[in-house]
């Protein structure tokens, strides 16, 4: 299979365009992989809700269990923290803490603080805390 | 973590050498033989070493930080006074002793405000770079 990779113009939105002679299940398998990658899975009460990856402002590690911060609520996420650090290292998210991983495109700014940390501000208004030893990587992740 | 220790070891170094130039020149020593040098790396390689041992890790909250860094002030002013007075940079008395914990404190603030000036730094050059790259984006 050949892959194609083209730079869109500014303003243009990202497309994927899968060119075959015929759909077979290969190709629907890919295609329905694709489709359900920018959502994530997340209970509240008794709902389940599927949350669009941009939505979410950070996941952080609690007593066992990991959590995603959209805008104004908060959804339980049934995987480990390691694993969504994986599953979406080619995205806007990226680990800042042990227990933090942060939606960079939702980050306002970031200042020193005390004890050589930094302190992100969200652009909803929250502050989360980003490790010296994850600052490198924030700088990779959103060099230009 | 060996990185961190190098940084560590540079900034404290360079503080040991401003203070200890800054003391002579207040005592009025003209000049000084080359054991000084051996002596300030030793120093500094002791300090970074309690540094890096002891000050507050990244779980720890605001009372647990603030009690380290007290600690860990504390343990570098017994440090130096021994180091201080083996070295003969002060005598061993009640003068010497207050003497050499004003010198740690000055070293204390040297590499604080060096590492908070990088920091600004860093900070200015992610936050040019979130504006370039989302600035645009609604949140």
């Amino acid at each position: 299979m050949k892959i194609t990779i083209e730079v869109a113009k500014p303003g243009e939105e990202d497309e994927i365009i899968v060119r075959c002679a015929s759909l077979d299940e290969r190709l629907l398998k890919m295609i329905q992989s694709l489709r359900t990658e920018d959502k994530l899975t997340g209970y509240v009460d008794d709902k389940i809700v599927k949350l669009p990856l941009k939505e979410i402002y950070y996941f952080e590690a609690v007593d066992n269990k990991v959590f995603a911060y959209t805008a104004k609520e908060t959804f339980e996420i049934r995987k480990k923290l390691y694993e969504i650090e994986q599953d979406y290292e080619q995205t806007d998210f990226l680990r800042v803490s042990k227990s933090t991983i942060v939606n960079v495109s939702k980050i306002a700014y970031v200042k020193p603080i005390f004890n050589g940390r930094f302190e992100a501000k969200l652009k909803n208004d929250e502050k989360i805390i980003v490790s010296r030893q994850y600052v490198t990587s924030l700088k990779k992740k959103i060099r230009i | 973590m060996f990185g961190n220790f190098i940084r560590c070891f540079l900034y404290i170094t360079v503080g040991i050498f401003v203070v200890c130039g800054a003391s002579y020149k207040i005592a009025g020593v003209e000049t000084v033989t080359v054991d000084i040098f051996g002596m300030i790396l030793l120093s500094a390689f002791v300090t970074t070493l309690a540094t890096v041992l002891m000050l507050p890790k990244e779980n720890d909250g605001k009372v647990m930080s603030c009690v380290k860094v007290i600690l860990h002030y504390m343990v570098l002013c017994v440090i130096m006074s021994f180091l201080g007075i083996r070295f003969g940079w002060v005598d061993f008395g009640f003068a010497g002793i207050v003497t050499m914990i004003m010198d740690v404190g000055l070293v204390y603030l040297f590499a604080f405000i060096v590492y908070y000036m990088i920091d600004r730094k860093q900070a200015g050059e992610i936050n040019k770079m979130l504006q370039e790259k989302y600035g645009d984006e609604e949140s």
